[in-house]
């Protein structure tokens, strides 16, 4: 990197040194306008290029001299409020200057160029443009209170699918342009801040496709103010996003920030005040109801009280005072550990120049809280724009990007956050704790120590002795008091970003766009990027002994020691610097001209380097946070890392008369991440445009008609999608044998492993009718992904290896459509009037071809069989990724086996002496008790009958509760019976039905029982296993966009903006997790409707508890009972904006006076039973609903002043 | 002409940068820093030595499913708790009522290739280090190769034994686009290959290392001696039963610049130079050469004294419980051998054992998860078994330390275990009760699980008893007299007096006096089906008083699957069934030298015959089916190994109805 930089500096100097020096000559004169001598003037003596060469003032007469480098040059006397006078200098050595008051010849300038395309690195008019891109202007949200910029585009950009990661602060998107390109690369779209790439280094983010879009994450575009933003330009089909090469095969989201204007310098201030809360979510069992549950759930496996006897917790019992004080509350734990989020925002900028220089300084700074209690966020960003004119050849400019932020969040461990946790929690537990008198203590309640599993023997400790938790509830020990939890533990997360830029452009040839020009531009930019998280969980949580490992608590669950978190401080630290150089060589052809031709070179070179370190520390002394002192080390790490990459991009634009336009470009990606002979791969892309309405034949439409054009692009693009070194053979230390050391081969080298490759194809129309009053674009796209990078291919072991860790196989497709209409101001009746705006767009997934060893891989082993609480991520060829599978529920079964009513035994047990009809003497109709069973079974209805001697009449006396008896009564009659194809009853030789099973070719087989989950048989083999699981649905949505109106009146508007989802399916775990009566956590106010005895009809099944008891129940399953459609409708928000009238608040100094009030996030039109339908489809994985804060529900004032 | 020169100069240096600083491939190479890379590797012989030291590592932690393969499917085990739902208990006792099946991952060969890959690794880059490190000689690295080819060879021996045709490579894969899919290769084939390989480095190794540690954990003279003598064993039996008693072998031999030079070689499989006769001397020199080896080293002690001359055949001068103890009144009884041999580790009768240890953090899991008796342990010695070995002779058992029917074992002083378990690697202790003089075992009592217990492989009186069988097979009356002798001195160690009152019977204490009958292999057998009578084939006695020697003596040490395999294809009576159609060539015929076929009958018999003593005779049955088969002797391929191959490695058709596989 030091010689990259000693010879950037180098040529800078050269260039610096170029111009050739010159002869002096003096000069003298006066300065004045109509009346008096001017102070102060200035006086530049410019030179062709207008660059300033020499300066000076006039004195206090008005008087100047100074020493004039060149005759040739030219002199310029300004002032403020004058035209300024510029002159050649020649030979003339006295000079009298008069200025005229500019006031006098102001004019609005009219601007009569075209738009630039801002996307291929040339300047070229957008119109002549061929590939499909959206520009978005960040006026449209103004005053609306966005954490980062991706919020603010979800539902406005065509194509782009966004859906935020949770509600908590700092929680970032899910984003989604195009569909989904890639499995095992990333399929976030590229962040490109003026015109630099805007990503945290490779290394910190996990490649491991199952939590690429967790909220850990770090949410890059925190460190982007949204007030800095002027514009964002999203690049959506392959030759616009050429330019970006392997990084951009997600689509790109290039950011543009405010620069300065020239004019006299101006302040603005902003406040922004925002309120949040969180919509209702589930209702959740009151402690009354979770104690009935829990006995009921643990007396079903056995039918036998055995466990939940000793479960003093439970019991309401005053004998053991301890437990009954603290255990005998309705607490709703959701509710305690919600809270009213509130977010303060101030924003400042200074924004001026004059001719030479222009700036715009801001910064900005946020406080916010969140919706859950000990959650916090403090932000700071600031951004200084310069740009320096040296010459109208030579320009300046810098770029520096300052962000630190401080997020305070929940303590997490295993993944569980607060609520979750307190969704879980027992409701008849308190939050605070009492003593054995009943009185508070004042501290939080945490639950006592767990007592022992016995070790001799296999017998459990079940009774509790009043001092313990019960050992079965040492899940609910171990999710302890999340209101504890949130307050004493905590977790910060800093963040630092630092990005100093600076470039320079050079005009070679021609300065004015009717010449030949060739520009030069560089640019260099260096990334400080730098986190740090510290954690903190105190022995104030945990009530088991000091040491670690004297609580048989510690031995529950081995694997997972941070169970054992006491006084439990985690630091962890990661650094890195990229530094980053681009150099452009721009060609234009005079644009006056019928044939326009542009042509680009660019050659950039990204390195950087990355440090980690890591360490955890356990039983450290009370009071102290630091992880240096001394105390068990748990976990100590550090690494470091590089990564390099360069590439080259040409681009090439002709144009004849505008009409007929067509672009080109190859770029040339190197890698570090390939093997010898695949590091540079060659992408190359097309795009084609006519504008119609610029034919002569369109003549007749030229009044109404602005634009009307046919797209075209094609374009490879890569996908890197590779990071590790497994390209190289690697040998790496493998401890010892026998006292030597050994080291042993690692991996075969991946040098046959190429680029993914991506072929778009895009073909738009765009539409621009009345002036611009009317804009529309529509376009059609298909890509297709081949050479998918997978992971972990098995081969022949014979070679020595196993498995390859990454190849080339498969294909992906996504094609789609999208439409994007937008009006200007229409409708004027008076001071009213209105925009409307609109997107719709559709994409459609799939998985064309895979290896089948690695779709198995993927997909679970052969052996995988459905189970409880869990889903199975499933890759199937055909589908969409991110595709449900699962088994049909059809309900719970009203009869247990005992109850068919079709064995022997069980009409004995249960009834079957059905009456049967005959006819008497008297012709009358009258019933007898059956003789036989035969005969039960032909005539009986399923009611017993009985003879009533006064009446002579037989009655319907009771429903005999069987199936078999339901089944003739034509009433629901579910019994865990198999059933063949045909709907007949599997028998035995006996003629009994057999019963139906979980797995039953599996040693933990288990028969169904009334009250279980019915689940559909598909092969109808009488069990319930992998073969029966179908395609349920798919997480992504058939149809996504959104619209707006603005309505204004005189100085007030209103902005409206909703976006919508539809057909997609959402997995609700959440919902799994509250109805499953698996476990001892609280289960959702539904289950009070579960199946209790014989002949219940219920859709929630019976309470069983898998937990305590050793005994397995199939109940929760992966089923379309979870399954449920995400569609809905969202407003986003309504704002009303008033704009004072500035000529009023003149006499104050103030410029610019804008007050506006919002309701973001009011109404969700949705029939989805949880808490948001708003749920992200992970990447491979699907829509998973785990009950995370969900997206806020909030409102926003805002004050913004300019002086 | 100022502008011109501009330009010029701007786009030299552009065309400087671009040139100067991605020229080539250099910038986009990044090593990772916490490895080394193949580029930088294979400098001295330290390089070949940490991956030859890999090889033994990686064999260390596959010896668990060679114990699978070659022991848990035997007549020796049955399942501890029947009832117990663990999916690996589920596993278990499918494999021991002989349903393995192709799912399982203990059929997974990856970790043995992966060891032979490493002995290739170092045997490719062996010459290539010994030109650049001038400070490594020849000679080390001639021991170095004939460690690695022996390590190779007897990885190759435990697949064949195992799946009986597998992949045979000795090629180095570096990268993704050199890797294959390599066919399966003929048993004997690569038998026949393997014994080149052990032959032409025999004698090449080191007699012994510097630490006695060394000695046993790695490969020395001896153990390439008693490598062969099992190999040339198998091959006797393989022919024998095959009916092959000459061919012609196309012999590929390294030399020691990986060069190769192939040879054609005749073999005689009978008389004086026939496979069993040349197993018997590789056994002797095997038996001559540890013995040579114990001798140095107590000379290096300087501890070497003529009363060590005692030690017959190198065996331990102890009894396996101390004899010390007779008549003692409270000193506790020792398992002196027993400790020595199996727990301490490295005792003076091992000749090649796998090295576990704490400071390596090298763990033998199948010995903690298997043996001993804890809640959790699976297996369970068949008693079935154990006293058809003894020949249902109670008295013998009851002298037979190694087994102690009758005595219950404990976990602690109150949990009493009916039954006994696999006590070796367990530092079991014994509990007496009565006086001195007439004291019975109580009962003995399970150690801590050794996790960290040594793996033997090949010991002193395996390597007897493989002489022995191959004396046995090899039909000389003239030698029948010292597999006796042999036979003999195993046994009489382990008999002591003090589990009753009663005196051992003398055939046992008395080493000129034969002993063992046989007699009931001799009788039909019945299975299922009831017209399908069949009868065993002859068994002579002596050899089936080796086998079942061999069963008591190496029981729980990953042996008696395969010698109920060799036996059984020793007397398959091949000539009654048709050709296999996956094994024989095209055009080769039965009665031609290359003519494999089934083995039905005698197989199937042999198995069943002793089966039935642990699985029982209904779900044996069922077996019979399957071993009428030779491949049924066999292990099923792993799935994922077969799905992988895209069809070049087909199932043993055996198992190819895999639960999963539909």
């Amino acid at each position: 990197m030091n010689k990259t930089i000693k010879l950037i500096m180098l040529w800078v100097i050269a260039l610096m040194a170029l111009p050739a020096s010159a002869q002096h000559h003096r000069i003298a004169g006066t300065v004045s306008d109509d009346f008096d001598v001017i102070i102060g003037a200035n006086v530049v003596e410019l030179d062709k290029n207008n660059r300033p060469v020499s300066h000076t003032v006039t004195d206090m007469n008005g008087n100047f001299t100074m020493n004039v480098k060149d005759p040739n040059n030219t002199l310029k006397i300004s002032y403020v409020g004058y035209n300024p006078h510029i002159e050649k200098v020649g030979t003339k050595t006295t000079w009298k200057i008069k200025l005229s008051d500019n006031t006098k010849v102001l004019k609005p300038a009219e601007i009569t160029a075209k738009r630039p395309a801002p996307t291929t690195g040339l300047e070229i008019p957008a119109t002549e443009y061929g590939g499909a891109v959206q520009k978005f202007d960040m006026q449209n949200v103004e005053g609306l209170a966005f954490e980062s910029v991706d919020q603010a585009l979800q539902g406005q950009i065509a194509g782009l699918d966004i859906v935020p990661n949770s509600g908590n602060l700092g929680a970032g998107t899910t984003m989604r342009l195009r569909g989904i390109t890639t499995i095992n690369g990333n399929k976030q779209p590229l962040i490109v801040l003026n015109d630099h790439i805007f990503e945290i280094p490779d290394e910190y983010k996990n490649e491991s496709f199952e939590n690429y879009d967790n909220e850990e994450q770090f949410s890059t575009l925190l460190s982007v103010n949204p007030e800095d933003i002027e514009s964002i330009v999203v690049l959506k089909d392959g030759a616009s996003t050429a330019k970006w090469g392997m990084k951009g095969a997600a689509g790109v989201i290039e950011i543009k920030t405010k620069r300065g204007k020239k004019g006299p310098t101006r302040v603005n201030f902003r406040y922004n005040f925002t309120g949040t809360w969180q919509p209702q979510g589930y209702n959740m069992l009151d402690g009354d109801g979770y104690t009935m549950y829990m006995k009921e759930s643990y007396y079903n496996p056995q039918q036998q009280p055995t466990i939940e006897k000793g479960l003093f917790e439970l019991d309401y019992d005053r004998s053991h005072p301890n437990i009954y004080y603290n255990y005998n509350k309705n607490t709703d734990w959701v509710k305690e550990v919600k809270q009213f989020g509130q977010e303060h925002r101030f924003s400042v900028n200074l924004n001026g120049g004059g001719e030479k220089a222009t700036f715009r300084i801001s910064a900005n700074y946020d406080k916010s809280t969140g919706m859950v209690i000990g959650q916090k966020m403090d932000r700071f960003t600031s951004n200084t724009a310069l740009d320096y004119m040296v010459s109208d050849r030579i320009k300046f400019s810098s770029t520096i990007d300052l962000g630190f932020y401080t997020n305070h969040k929940n303590y997490e461990s295993s993944g569980d956050r607060i609520m979750d946790r307190a969704y879980k929690a027992m409701p008849n537990m308190s939050v605070w704790e009492y003593d054995s008198n009943g009185n508070l203590t004042g501290n939080y309640f945490n639950m006592l120590p767990l007592a022992a599993e016995y070790s001799t023997g296999s017998i459990r400790r079940l009774d509790n002795d009043g001092y313990h938790t019960s050992y079965y509830l040492r899940d609910m020990f171990r999710n302890g008091n999340p209101v504890a939890r949130a307050m004493l533990a905590w977790w910060k997360m800093k963040e630092y970003n630092l990005k100093p830029q600076f470039s320079i452009e050079y005009k070679l040839l021609g300065k004015e766009s009717n010449q030949f020009r060739l520009d030069y531009v560089g640019d260099v930019e260096l990334q400080v990027f730098n986190t740090s998280n510290d954690k903190y969980c105190p022995s104030e949580l945990k009530t088991m002994d000091w040491v670690w490992g004297g609580d048989n608590a510690a031995y529950y669950e081995p694997d997972n020691p941070m169970h054992n978190e006491r006084n439990y401080v985690t630091n962890e630290e990661d650094k890195s610097l990229q530094f980053s150089t681009r150099h452009d060589l721009r060609f234009y052809t005079p644009t006056n001209k019928d044939h326009t031709f542009a042509a680009l070179a660019r050659f950039e070179l990204i390195t950087g380097s990355g440090s980690d370190q890591k360490t955890n520390l356990w039983n450290v002394p009370d009071g102290i946070t630091d992880p240096t002192v001394i105390a068990l080390l748990r976990d100590v790490s550090s690494g470091t890392s590089e990564w390099r990459s360069q590439h080259f991009y040409f681009n090439t634009h002709y144009s004849y008369k505008s009409k007929y336009n067509v672009d080109a470009s190859l770029r040339i990606d190197g890698s570090t991440g390939f093997g010898s002979g695949h590091k540079y791969a060659v992408f190359p892309s097309a795009a084609a445009r006519w504008n119609i309405n610029e034919e002569k034949f369109m003549n007749w439409s030229k009044k109404w008609l602005d634009l009307l054009s046919v797209r075209a692009s094609w374009a490879i693009v890569g996908n890197g999608g590779n990071s590790g070194s497994d390209q190289y053979n690697k040998y790496k230390n493998n401890g010892y044998y026998n006292g030597h050391q050994v080291i042993i081969p690692e991996n075969l080298s991946l040098t046959d492993l190429r680029w993914e490759k991506v072929q778009k194809i895009d073909v738009g129309f765009n539409l621009e009718l009345f002036k611009g009053m009317i804009n529309a674009d529509l376009d059609i796209y298909d890509n297709k992904t081949t050479d998918l990078i997978m992971k972990d291919l098995r081969i022949s072991s014979a070679n020595g290896f196993s498995t390859l860790s990454k190849v080339n196989g498969g294909t992906l497709r996504n094609k789609g459509w999208e439409i994007n209409v937008s009006t200007g101001k229409i409708c004027k009746i008076g001071k009213f009037s209105m925009k409307l705006r609109g997107n719709l767009s559709q994409n459609f997934n799939e998985v064309e071809e895979m290896n089948p060893l690695i779709l198995e891989n993927l997909n679970g082993k052969d052996t995988y069989q459905p189970g409880n609480l869990s889903w199975n991520k499933r890759v199937q060829i055909g589908n969409a990724l991110g595709s449900f599978y699962g088994l049909h529920y059809l309900g719970v079964y009203k009869y247990d086996y005992e109850h068919n009513g079709y064995t022997t035994k069980s009409m004995n047990d249960y009834g079957y002496a059905e009456s049967v009809p005959y006819v008497d003497v008297d012709g009358k109709t009258k019933y007898r008790n059956a003789n036989s069973v035969e005969e039960a079974r032909a005539y009986g209805d399923g009611w017993h009958y009985k003879y009533n001697a006064s009446s002579d009449e037989w009655k319907k006396d009771y429903k005999i509760n069987t199936a078999a008896a339901a089944a003739r009564r034509g009433e629901n009659s579910t019994c865990p019976i198999a059933f063949d194809a045909d709907g007949n009853m599997l028998t035995n030789a006996k003629g009994e039905p057999l019963p139906m099973y979980y797995c039953y070719n599996e040693s933990y087989r288990k028969k169904f029982s009334g009250g279980d989950a019915i689940y559909e048989d598909i092969n109808h083999d009488g069990q319930i296993d992998r073969y029966d699981m179908v395609y349920l649905g798919s997480s992504n949505p058939k149809c996504n966009g959104g619209f707006g109106i603005t309505l204004y009146y005189g100085k007030f508007s209103v902005n409206t903006s909703f976006n919508f989802r539809i057909g997609n399916m959402i997995f609700n775990k959440a919902r799994m997790d509250y109805e499953s009566m698996y476990n001892n956590n609280n289960q959702s106010y539904a289950t009070t409707w579960r199946w209790r005895k014989n002949g219940d009809e219920t859709v929630i099944p019976r309470a069983l508890n898998n937990y305590g008891t050793g005994y397995k129940s199939y109940n929760s399953l992966m089923s379309d009972r979870y399954i449920e459609k995400g569609n809905y409708l969202r407003m986003q928000y309504i704002q009303l904006n008033y704009d004072f009238d500035v000529k009023k608040l003149k006499k104050y100094r103030i410029k610019n006076l804008k007050v506006s009030a919002s309701i973001n996030n009011p109404f969700v039109w949705s029939r989805y039973t949880g808490v948001d339908p708003d749920i992200s489809a992970g990447s491979f994985e699907c829509a998973v609903d785990e009950s995370k804060t969900p997206p806020k529900k909030s409102f926003t004032c805002n004050l913004m002043i300019g002086f | 002409m100022k502008k011109i020169n501009y330009i010029y100069k701007s786009a030299c240096l552009f065309g400087l940068l671009a040139v100067g600083l991605a020229s080539c491939e250099d910038y986009l190479t990044i090593y990772p820093t916490d490895r080394v890379v193949e580029e930088n590797y294979w400098e001295d012989a330290n390089d070949l030595r940490a991956v030859q030291y890999g090889a033994y590592k990686q064999m260390a932690s596959t010896v668990g499913k060679m114990f699978i393969w070659g022991d848990l499917r035997s007549d020796s085990y049955t399942l501890n708790n029947p009832d117990e739902a663990q999916s690996s208990h589920n596993t278990y006792s499918n494999i021991l009522n002989g349903m393995p099946d192709s799912s399982m991952n203990e059929f997974d060969w990856g970790g043995v290739y992966t060891t032979i890959n490493y002995c290739n690794k170092v045997l490719q880059h062996g010459p290539e280090v010994l030109k650049k490190d001038k400070q490594f000689t020849t000679t080390e690295w001639l021991y170095m190769r004939a460690e690695m080819k022996t390590l190779r060879a007897l990885n190759y021996f435990y697949l064949i034994r195992a799946f009986k045709d597998v992949p045979y490579s000795k090629k180095v894969i570096n990268s993704d686009q050199e890797v294959e899919t390599f066919p399966l290769s003929n048993q004997l084939d690569i038998l026949d290959s393997l014994i080149i390989d052990c032959e032409d480095v025999a004698g090449q190794a080191r007699n012994r290392f510097a630490s006695n540690g060394d000695t046993k954990g790695m490969i020395t003279n001896a153990a390439i001696y008693s490598i062969l003598a099992d190999m040339y064993l198998w091959r006797g039996s393989l022919h024998q039963g095959r009916g092959i008693k000459k061919d012609t072998v196309i012999a590929y031999r390294e030399n020691t610049d990986n060069t190769i030079t192939v040879d054609t070689v005749e073999h005689t499989y009978e008389g004086d130079n026939g496979d069993y006769m040349i197993a018997a001397q590789w056994a002797q020199k095997a038996l001559d050469a540890h013995h040579q080896q114990v001798q140095d080293y107590y000379t290096s002690l300087g501890a070497w004294s003529s009363t060590n001359e005692i030690l017959t055949y190198g065996l331990d001068n102890v009894d396996l419980i101390k004899n010390d103890f007779k008549g003692a009144s409270s000193s506790t009884p020792k398992l002196e051998a027993q400790a020595a041999i199996f727990n301490s580790g490295n005792s003076i009768e091992s000749i090649l054992e796998i090295q576990y240890s704490t400071t390596d953090g090298l763990k033998n899991t199948i010995v903690n998860s298997l043996y001993g008796y804890r809640n959790s342990t699976q297996l369970k010695v068949a008693e079935d078994a154990m006293k058809n070995a003894h020949n249902n002779d109670e008295k013998n058992q009851k002298y037979d330390s190694r087994l102690w029917i009758g005595c219950q074992t404990y976990i602690n002083d109150t949990q009493a275990k009916s039954g006994y378990f696999c006590l070796k690697y367990q530092r079991p202790t014994l509990e007496f009760e009565g006086n001195s003089g007439s004291r019975k075992i109580k009962y003995v009592k399970t150690g801590a699980s050794d996790e960290y217990s040594n793996w033997i492989i090949y010991r002193t009186t395996d390597v007897m008893l493989m002489k022995a069988e191959a004396l046995a097979c090899s039909k000389k009356k003239d030698k029948e007299d010292e597999v006796t002798m042999i036979v003999n001195a195993i046994n009489r160690r382990s008999y002591c007096d003090f589990n009753t009152e009663e005196k051992p019977d003398e055939d046992f204490t008395n080493k000129n006096k034969k002993t063992g009958n046989f007699s009931v292999l001799t009788s039909d057998i019945v299975p299922n089906s009831k017209n399908n009578k069949i009868s065993l084939p002859t068994i002579p006695k002596l050899v089936a008083t080796v086998m079942n020697q061999r069963q008591i003596e190496l029981l729980g040490e990953g042996k008696r699957w395969f010698d109920l395999v060799r036996m059984a294809e020793r007397y398959s009576n091949n000539d009654k069934d048709p050709a296999d159609e996956r094994e024989n060539p095209e055009g080769v015929a039965k009665g031609d030298p290359g003519y494999v076929g089934n083995g039905q009958t005698g197989m199937a018999a042999v198995v069943y015959y002793f089966m039935k003593n642990s699985v029982g005779e209904q779900s044996c049955g069922t077996l019979y089916n399957r071993f009428k088969n030779r491949w049924g002797l066999y292990c099923p391929i792993y799935y994922e190994e077969v799905k992988a191959s895209n069809g070049v490695i087909l199932q043993n058709p055996v198992w190819n109805k895999s639960r999963y596989e539909q």
